[in-house]
């Protein structure tokens, strides 16, 4: 099985292939992955699985979705792969392609119930640390916003994004990428208040 | 001046405040104190950790990838021992194999499966070798029976996948830790539940067949 930390996992023989990942160069990699390197493609994978699946996961709010949007750009990956010269970095390329596939992915589930239900009202009894929580909290939150907010908030406020570069994915004016971004803040500062409410993490 | 509303205090994370915003959040401690709120959200946001794809995405990726060909055949990788169990095991399902019209050549798997031990080393290598390509051709012919799945008719369809589900589960029981036997196990059940939550769905009056059929 892959691994997505590239970290040994105990399987024969993995921490050969995990010791070779870490001499390899990325070119070296890409370069055996054209020619269909289950060694090559298994490495990059684990080095940018998480990453992939974080961006796709973020921008369709939903596991499933996620999931098929990660198998496309992974997929689409290895099919023009061959085309791949190397002129932007290979991350940034999976990247876009991640992207592009998380906001126009053939699959297009109908939006589920679970986007529009509301928050849970409890919270764990034990808050321990405040950030974890608050993460966990906003993981949910950008979840619960509606498709055009959760995209945009998620392209620049976690992505680093420029309001200019979401308009051309989204095909809007960077004015309306602005707008959207305020709405999807103050939307998300309203729905952390109310979940949290009475708890630790209020403060924030 | 108002308290200013959230989208205006959400605005200002990244924006410079006009001089009457200036003054009025020097003034009131509850604009000034969302403020912040805001601002630590939008850190927070850009510190999120990664997220971990779930295991079983690699397996299906993996099966996929195998049977587009952009991942060549894990014979380096994949001890043989293995390989033959999982071709062995793949040809032991012969009967559902030929439910699904494969029959010839899950006839073929399960006599070779009955051969009697290797005695030499030569002799071990050319089973091997065998067992590969019996093991890619079973491959093959899952890609086939899965893209022969009926599309417009899901009892049809429910019914070859269960064939499939099972075949893989067999296969599963000699090798489990085959990605790609994996890949199309998880495949198989993903798409016979959907079928299912279909089924389920359609009104009463739509499945008088299905219940006649069942």
């Amino acid at each position: 099985m892959f691994s997505t930390r590239g970290q040994p996992s105990g399987i024969v023989g993995h921490q050969t292939v995990w010791t070779r990942d870490r001499i390899m160069t990325e070119h070296d990699l890409i370069e055996q992955a054209k020619q269909g390197s289950a060694d090559a493609i298994d490495a990059l994978y684990r080095r940018h699985a998480s990453r992939v699946y974080s961006v796709v996961r973020r921008l369709t709010g939903d596991d499933a979705q996620a999931e098929d949007a990660a198998q496309e750009t992974w997929l689409r990956v290895m099919r023009s792969l061959p085309t791949f010269r190397g002129q932007a970095m290979f991350s940034t390329w999976l990247h876009r392609i991640a992207v592009n596939c998380a906001l126009y992915g053939r699959r297009k589930r109908e939006r589920n119930r679970l986007r529009e239900l509301e928050l849970p009202d409890s919270l764990p009894a034990s808050v321990g640390g405040s950030r974890p929580l608050l993460r966990m909290r906003i993981e949910e939150a950008i979840d619960a916003l509606p498709d055009g907010m959760r995209r945009v908030l998620v392209l620049h406020d976690v992505e680093g994004y420029t309001h200019e570069e979401i308009g051309e994915l989204l095909g809007v004016a960077a004015g309306t990428c602005k707008s959207q971004l305020s709405k999807a803040r103050a939307k998300l500062r309203a729905h952390l208040r109310q979940t949290v409410e009475g708890e630790e993490v209020c403060s924030i | 001046m108002q308290h200013l509303n959230d989208e205006e205090l959400a605005r200002l994370v990244d924006d410079e405040p006009t001089d009457e915003e200036s003054a009025h959040l020097e003034l009131c401690a509850a604009c000034s104190s969302e403020l912040d709120a805001l601002r630590l959200q939008t850190e927070t946001l850009r510190q999120l950790p990664d997220l971990e794809p779930p295991a079983h995405l690699a397996a299906r990726l993996r099966a996929v990838m195998a049977l587009e060909g952009l991942r060549l055949s894990s014979r380096h990788r994949m001890r043989s021992s293995l390989r033959i169990a999982a071709s062995v095991a793949l040809f032991a399902a012969g009967g559902l194999t030929g439910y699904l019209g494969r029959g010839a050549v899950a006839a073929e798997g399960a006599a070779a499966a009955d051969r009697s031990p290797p005695t030499t080393l030569t002799e071990a290598a050319q089973r091997v070798e065998e067992a590969e390509a019996r093991y890619t051709d079973a491959l093959a012919a899952y890609a086939r029976l899965g893209g022969s799945i009926p599309a417009a008719d899901p009892v049809s369809r429910l019914a070859a996948l269960e064939g499939i589900v099972l075949m893989t589960g067999a296969a599963l029981d000699e090798a489990p830790a085959d990605p790609v036997i994996n890949g199309y196990h998880l495949t198989a059940l993903e798409q016979r539940d959907a079928i299912l939550r279909q089924l389920e769905r359609r009104p009463a009056q739509e499945s008088d067949d299905e219940q006649e059929w069942f």
